[in-house]
């Protein structure tokens, strides 16, 4: 029995070391490939993903910052607050710099021009480049100098190309989309149903196109009228003159607000508006109406019943029942209660309008009035006018009688007024310091530019320290307060 | 209760009487008394028979008694070995004879060195104490019960020098973490292996969700019932921990249990309770309503009288408003009241010459210091350890635990459905009662103060605390099974083997809830959270013992380890209540992302080795190495080695030889040399696309899944594949010295160390612009070397009277040396503005962020730009180095460059302990100190912001001069603003309005710098009264050998200038590597304990 119990206690031992003796068990499914990550994933679960990054992007802090510095919206609380005031170190915006770029930005959008190209689906492949050229073109206006033609390969530290050089390949991709989008037939399927956007509609995506081209052509006319190295900087960027190009393209841009590129939410909570998310579900109280649009858009209310104040913001009772529009100053402090987003635009599945016939229709009437062309600049503002009122439902009265310099000013503040809650606020605010804004406690300006990403500048030496990196872009030679600003010699 | 007792102690004493029926005619009885050299009597000691594994332990009378079966009584005598620890064994030669009975009575001498005694040294090796070359801190069961915690790891609070515990907070059920010598890691959480009688067990810590909110959680070592622990040992180095290979780079705690004792059969049943407050009120002011600054009548009564009104706008959800006339309430003491533990304990334990048990429940129910019934947490715990020697070489045994734990949890941190976040920044004129508005039955807050039907979903901004308290459901429910089984054969006498089976599996599910109309999610949302975790090891080691010659001899050890780990965690989000009850996932409109089921898989199997070699009795030395495979290193570097040698040299002799043993009675100088690691996370070999991913907003909450529409998204992850990764690598060596003075009157001991961790892995940061943001790389080389010291004084030993002084001390001075061109690598668990990092030339683990611009400081980058920086520049010139720059309206500027603020790391740690021995009664206190060690008090920023702490009452009705009344700058300030008499917050009647606080003042501006706190402390962690009242009523009419009655108290008192609770808090407990983030954390608590123990 002692016997038998020794052996076979042995026998255990020695089967248990022998267990242990080998590495089969360390490698396998589930050990060494992970059971939780696809690592293949198809073209249209890219696209999807592309779209949804892009959005987060066009909607996201970038878009709430545009908004405060342009005084279309206050900073009222907490860190809106602060940014309103133009306090923003490098680390706050450095997760808007990276999605440019990563998975869902840039690396994952050549993922699926690479295979829509494999495919040969010349449709899809456009479609993509449209994409690339928003994401792109909005990180070109906003930084300036990006790095581009390294980005997302193999360098390990891409470098800076200078922002004229980014657009003028951005808009070398937008020829390039238009050229293929309309590509029909044997292997152009396009992402139909997936595109969430225009459901692969090659028409609206065409639009689309040129849009976004008349959109990047203006954001160089500023350097153009400064002319010396800006108006080098700019041709380079327009690959001629800006004003021209902007009137050839915006003619063949958006055409209708049924073609306006808008976000996709719904009332799904994974598909909520992030202006809902943020400003009821999460940050409720930290950013409200602008004293210095509420007001403007009341007194355009008693001037001549242009109606949109009712379209952005809620009236608040202001005591006694009594309601009204109640906006905080440029610092984020003054009356309560505030008025904040009408209920309309903070509907949990309001989409938001990203290149629109509106702007597209005022990015013509621009260029044409600065052209000297009035009477098409005029006609062009008021399309863009009637666009407004049909797609808000409020009245937008017409312009009406207006040349010059008034026309230019009515086009700018229109551009300001329809721009709301868009990056392309900060845009057309940097080039035409329209309105004359006081900035935010002693500032004498609002900032041209926000800092490169710390998560960028800490890794890449391409980057220059915080203290190095320029304060305007190359598009935006000129402050608002500077007196030679072209903007403030034409008013 | 009291009839419940009395039917367990009448049982109890129809056990004890069955092995005297055994002890039958033609046996022999061995019997005496044990005492010490002072004459006191010594309980527990251990008196046995080794040639016969018979014996016994005394009782508390130092009596023992035990009879030997005539079937083993041979002829010619025996030796009878009498133990105890602390006190030198001492051995006699008995003749036992049939039907005879033996009387012995053996003086034991002291032996507070602990000589000859064994410690275990892991993965089944041990040594004795005099051969020991690493330090290993031991701490016995006792006084790990006598601390009062009922988590093991709280227990180890200043017990063992350079062993740091930080407690999450006072609530029940929260995690406590623990850093031996300084962080190695910079990704890992720095948490040591625990192993339990030989088998490793899980001691992770799940966040519930985020690390910053959510609610506590437990670490789970804390399933262990502290009374079933014989011994803890502290694995403290590379040295010490190399026989644990890859798992062994922040240390090994190795945990005895309590096994069975031949002879009578022993009961043990404690009963404890305490109550338990919290230590310190926080400072809020109650002079200043709701309001903005100087907005006359901004009160709460005249802004928001409509129903459905929200103070909209964050100025008016301040108490910056006029002076109050009216009531003001205090919304501290709402929150708070005294919690009340009980916990009930009975262990029975006995066994023969063959066969040994030892069995024990306990329960432990805890409800916390917050109001209600939702800071709670019980415990409920059994155990059976027995073995069974089958034939004379061969013993069997199980060692198994069952725990299930049960809990609720109330919010807390950085949530607006968090308690102290919505609670401490509720202006002091609103009333947060009633909690629910008397009409719509809906939640009321500060800023909604008149809910309508219509806002039954709405959010109120912040959650009214007591709303938190009272209608959240927060539980925390786990069933954990751990133990082996053993084999130990000796099938050659100079040969053992022995097996150790060993499983642990948790099995956790946790909801967290939150009502509509919450301020996180205003529709209601119900989160489920299920962790399996599962872990089997097998470890079988051979032992040969030679001996060449008499002066050299030793021990060859040869050893396999497999080790096979399961994690899977899922996760499942139900957003938007159906109804408002109940809360089940069932009860949602829709699940939804982020949604969960990750599973992660690690096996491990590793060979080891040691010799050792004992030469003229005094120089001992040791070799061993092991090599470790596991699933998660690369291909390429599938299998490590980990050496380890260490030789340790007794002098004593030649003390004797000098004369100068009168003096120097021991004497051991010990060096030792040793490698660990730790393995990379698994699944980091090939770059990944994400599945049910979501793209998020800066960290402001707003997020879309990539799954739009119906249509599923896939997207590159951030985290570059890497196919070459090994285990992090600590090189440690240390030395020392271990002495006993006067006669061991006096002992102690100095440990110097230096350790080198390289290959340590992180997320190497990667130019966003490349498409990836990090990869996983072995890049990164940490230095931590420090002392260590201990002293212990016995002053006064008589029979009567004794009192012990213990001290011990440590240092631990941590750097980063290299993060392979990184200059930070940014750790989890903090906030955007004082972010936990790694910082080259800096620690791990100190927060990074902004401060004001200071001459001399590197790339200052003032706000405002080259202006100002030249007129920066200029003020410096010359000026101390660290001196605040003021400008020319009074206030410092904001330096953009983004630098380490904030050093965790205390400069130095030191416990006292003082044990005073009456006759029967024992007092005993442990003081514990942290000098050094920066906290980040993000709860004042915040409060400050909203004018609701009590600093804002006093600083906005007076002007300061910045830098000198107000925030004193030790290295002085410049710039043409210094000196300059300023107000923080406007004056009334001023125009424009200004509140410092509410910009760069505050805790919502870019400086995190200023709310950067000294986190020293001195705490009374323990203090224990004990009558151990054994009088022969307790015998006679009890039918108990002792009755032990003790008040206690733990945490009674601290000593710290933090300005917030309490300097040990961390928000995220042992979920992660940093300490010292403090944003709304719940408070600490202390306790007072009342115990009574009857020992049979």
């Amino acid at each position: 029995m002692k016997h038998t119990v020794k052996m076979s206690l042995g026998a255990l031992l020695l089967a248990s070391a022998g267990a242990a003796g080998c590495n089969d068990s360390l490698t396998g499914p589930g050990l060494t490939v992970s059971p939780n990550s696809p690592t293949s994933a198809t073209t249209n679960q890219l696209f999807a993903s592309i779209q949804v990054s892009n959005e987060s992007q066009q909607e996201g802090g970038i878009a709430r910052l545009a908004s405060m510095f342009t005084q279309q919206l206050a900073g009222t609380g907490r860190q809106q607050q602060s940014y309103a005031q133009y306090s923003l170190t490098e680390a706050d915006y450095s997760g808007y710099f990276s999605r440019i770029y990563s998975g869902g930005g840039l690396i994952d959008i050549r993922n699926v021009e690479a295979a829509t190209k494999a495919a040969s689906d010349s449709s899809y492949y456009g479609i993509t480049l449209v994409l690339e050229a928003l994401d792109i073109g909005m990180g070109a206006s906003i930084w300036g100098d990006i790095p581009y033609s390294e980005a997302a390969g193999t360098a390990v530290t891409p470098k800076l190309d200078k922002q004229q050089d980014v657009y003028a390949v951005v808009q070398a991709k937008l020829d390039t989309a238009i050229l293929f989008i309309g590509k029909t037939g044997g292997t152009n399927i396009g992402p139909g149903s997936v595109d969430l956007t225009y459901a692969g509609d090659r028409t609206k995506w065409t639009q689309a196109a040129y849009s976004l081209k008349a959109r990047y052509y203006m954001h160089w006319v500023e350097g153009q009228l400064v002319g010396g190295a800006a108006g080098a900087a700019s041709a380079t960027a327009c690959g001629g003159d800006c004003l021209v190009k902007t009137v050839a393209a915006a003619a063949l841009g958006i055409s209708s607000n049924a073609n306006d590129w808008q976000t996709f939410h719904s009332t799904t909570s994974t598909e909520w508006n992030f202006w809902y998310q943020f400003i009821v579900v999460q940050r409720a109280g930290d950013l409200g109406a602008s004293k210095t649009l509420v007001d403007t858009l009341k007194a355009r209310r008693v001037a001549n019943g242009d109606q949109r104040i009712r379209a952005y913001f809620d009236s608040v009772n202001v005591g006694g029942g009594v309601f009204d529009f109640r906006g905080a100053d440029r610092n984020g402090s003054g009356t309560t209660p505030l008025s904040v987003l009408s209920a309309a635009r903070l509907a949990q599945g309001f989409r938001q309008p990203i290149v629109t016939f509106a702007e597209t229709q005022l990015l013509l009437a621009e260029a044409q009035a600065r052209l000297g062309q009035n009477g098409p600049a005029l006609v062009a503002l008021n399309a863009a006018k009637a666009a407004q009122a049909s797609k808000l439902g409020v009245a937008v009265p017409a312009a009406v009688a207006l040349t010059g310099p008034a026309l230019l000013t009515e086009i700018k503040a229109e551009e300001w007024i329809a721009s709301f809650q868009n990056i392309e606020a900060y845009n057309d605010f940097k080039r035409n310091c329209y309105p004359r804004l006081t900035p935010a406690l002693a500032a004498t300006d609002v900032p041209g530019r926000v800092l490169y990403g710390s998560g960028e500048r800490q890794t890449n030496p391409n980057i220059p320290s915080p203290a190095n990196q320029p304060a305007r872009n190359a598009n935006d030679p000129k402050a608002c307060s500077d007196v030679t600003h072209p903007t403030i010699v034409s008013n | 209760m009291n009839q419940h007792l009395r039917r367990l102690l009448f049982r109890s004493a129809i056990l004890a009487l069955a092995p005297s029926l055994l002890a039958a005619q033609g046996s022999a009885t061995v019997r005496g008394k044990i005492t010490s050299g002072t004459g006191a009597p010594l309980a527990e000691a251990s008196v046995f028979i080794p040639s016969l594994n018979l014996g016994t332990t005394t009782g508390q009378s130092g009596d023992y008694s035990f009879v030997v079966p005539s079937v083993r009584i041979a002829t010619g005598p025996v030796t009878l070995t009498a133990r105890r620890i602390g006190y030198a064994a001492k051995s006699v030669e008995i003749q036992l004879t049939p039907g005879t009975t033996v009387t012995r009575d053996l003086v034991l001498g002291d032996n507070p060195l602990r000589l000859g005694e064994v410690v275990i040294t892991g993965a089944g090796t041990a040594t004795e104490v005099e051969k020991l070359a690493t330090s290993i801190n031991s701490v016995k069961g006792e006084d790990i019960v006598r601390s009062n915690e009922t988590n093991i790891v709280n227990a180890l609070a200043g017990k063992a020098p350079n062993v740091a515990i930080t407690s999450q907070s006072g609530e029940p059920g929260a995690s406590a973490g623990i850093r031996i010598r300084g962080l190695k890691t910079i990704v890992g959480t720095g948490q040591p292996l625990f192993v339990v009688d030989g088998t490793p067990i899980d001691n992770s810590t799940n966040a519930t969700g985020s690390q910053l909110a959510g609610t506590v959680a437990p670490n789970r070592a804390s399933d262990i019932n502290p009374d079933d622990i014989e011994s803890v040992e502290i694995l403290k180095g590379a040295a010490a921990g190399a026989i644990y290979g890859a798992r062994a780079g922040q240390g090994v705690i190795l945990i005895t249990t309590k096994k069975g004792a031949p002879g009578a059969t022993r009961y043990t049943l404690r009963s404890q309770g305490s109550i338990d407050n919290v230590v310190k009120t926080y400072p809020l002011q109650r002079k200043y309503g709701q309001g903005n600054t100087n907005s006359a009548g901004a009160w709460i009564s005249t802004i928001c009288t409509t129903p459905g009104c929200f103070v909209g706008s964050t100025s008016a959800a301040s108490s910056y408003g006029p002076a109050l006339a009216g009531t003001s309430y205090d919304h501290y003491s709402e929150l708070f009241e005294t919690g009340k533990q009980l916990e009930n304990e009975l262990s029975i334990s006995g066994g023969n010459d063959r066969t040994l048990f030892f069995l024990s429940g306990s329960e432990s129910d805890n409800s916390g210091v917050i109001v209600g019934p939702n800071d709670a947490f019980h415990r409920y715990t059994t155990r059976v350890n027995a073995s069974h020697r089958i034939t004379d070489g061969l013993k069997v045994g199980a060692n198994v635990s069952y725990v299930d734990t049960r809990g609720n949890a109330v919010q807390k941190g950085s949530n607006t459905s968090g308690l102290l976040l919505g609670g401490f920044r509720t202006p002091p004129d609103f009333n947060n009662y009633p909690l629910l508005d008397p009409v719509t039955h809906q939640q009321r807050s500060f800023r909604y103060p008149n809910p309508t039907p219509l806002s039954a979903t709405t959010s109120r901004g912040y959650d009214n605390p007591l709303f938190v308290i009272f209608n959240q459901s927060n539980t925390l429910n786990s069933n954990r099974a751990f133990g082996n089984i053993t084999a130990d054969w000796t099938p050659l006498n100079w040969l053992t083997l022995k097996n150790t089976f060993g499983a642990d599996y948790s099995g956790e599910s946790r909801l967290q809830a939150i009502p509509k109309s919450s301020s996180t999610f205003p529709t209601g949302q119900v989160i489920s959270f299920q962790f399996n975790n599962t872990q089997v090891d097998d470890n079988l080691i051979g032992t040969a013992t030679y001996s060449l010659n008499r002066h050299v001899n030793g021990t060859f050890s040869l050893g396999t380890n497999f080790n096979m780990r399961r994690l899977q965690q899922e996760f499942v989000q139900g957003n938007t209540l159906l109804a408002d009850s109940p809360f089940k996932l069932t009860n949602t409109l829709q699940f939804v992302a982020p949604t969960s089921d990750a599973e992660v898989r690690v096996n491990t199997n590793g060979y080891f080795g040691q010799a050792t070699f004992d030469l003229f009795d005094q120089l001992y030395i040791t070799g061993a190495a092991r090599n470790d495979g596991s699933s998660t290193f690369s291909d390429n570097s599938r299998r490590n080695w980990f050496p380890s040698a260490r030789a340790a040299w007794t002098f004593t002799d030649h003390l004797s030889k000098l004369h100068l043993d009168r003096i120097v009675s021991f004497g051991k100088a010990r060096v030792a040399y040793g490698e660990v690691g730790q393995e990379p996370g698994a699944y980091q070999l090939l770059s990944l696309l994400v599945a049910g991913g979501s793209f998020g907003d800066g960290g402001f909450g707003p997020a879309a899944t990539a799954n739009q529409n119906g249509i599923a998204g896939l997207f590159t992850s951030g985290t570059k594949g890497q196919p070459f990764i090994k285990p992090e690598r600590t090189k440690e060596t240390e030395a020392g010295i271990d002495f006993g003075l006067f006669n061991s009157r006096v002992d102690g001991g100095v440990t110097w160390y230096q350790d080198y961790s390289t290959d340590v892995i992180f997320n190497v940061p990667l130019p966003p612009s490349t498409g990836y943001t990090s990869q996983v790389q072995n890049a990164g080389r940490i230095r931590n070397s420090g002392w260590e010291a201990t002293l212990n004084y016995r002053p006064i030993q008589r029979r009567n009277f004794s009192w012990e002084i213990g001290g011990q001390w440590s240092t631990n001075d941590n750097k980063v040396l290299s993060l392979r061109g990184t200059t930070n690598v940014a750790q989890g668990g903090s906030f955007a503005g004082a972010f936990g990092a790694a910082t080259v030339g800096g620690r791990v683990g100190g927060l990074r962020g902004n401060d004001f611009a200071r001459c001399g400081a590197v790339d200052v980058a003032p706000s405002g730009g080259t202006a100002v920086l030249a007129a920066f520049n200029a003020a410096c010139a010359g000026a101390a180095k660290g001196a605040l720059y003021i400008d020319a309206s009074g206030f410092p500027v904001v330096d953009n460059t983004e630098r380490q603020i904030m050093d965790a790391q205390p400069k130095y740690m030191a416990g006292l302990t003082n044990r005073f021995r009456f006759g029967k009664l024992q007092l005993s206190s442990l003081l514990d100190f942290k000098k050094g060690g920066q906290v980040w008090n993000g709860t004042k920023g915040a409060l400050y912001f909203f004018g609701t702490h009590f600093d804002t009452q006093d600083l906005r009705e007076h002007s300061v001069v910045y830098g000198k009344t107000y925030m004193p700058q030790p290295n002085g300030v410049v710039g043409p603003g210094a000196g300059t008499s300023v107000f923080l917050v406007s004056q009334p009647g001023t125009t424009p309005t200004f509140n410092w606080f509410q910009g760069q003042g505050g805790g919502f501006g870019s400086v995190s710098a200023q709310f950067i706190e000294d986190g020293s402390y001195a705490k009374l962690r323990e203090i224990s009264l004990q009558y151990t009242w054994d009088a022969a009523f307790v015998h006679r009419r009890l039918g108990l050998s002792a009755v032990d009655i003790r008040l206690a108290g733990r945490n009674l008192k601290t000593w710290s200038h933090y300005t917030g609770f309490d300097p040990e808090t961390n928000l995220g407990g042992a979920e992660n590597a940093l300490v010292g983030v403090d944003f709304f954390n719940n408070p600490q608590t202390r306790s007072f304990v009342l115990s009574l123990t009857l020992n049979r």
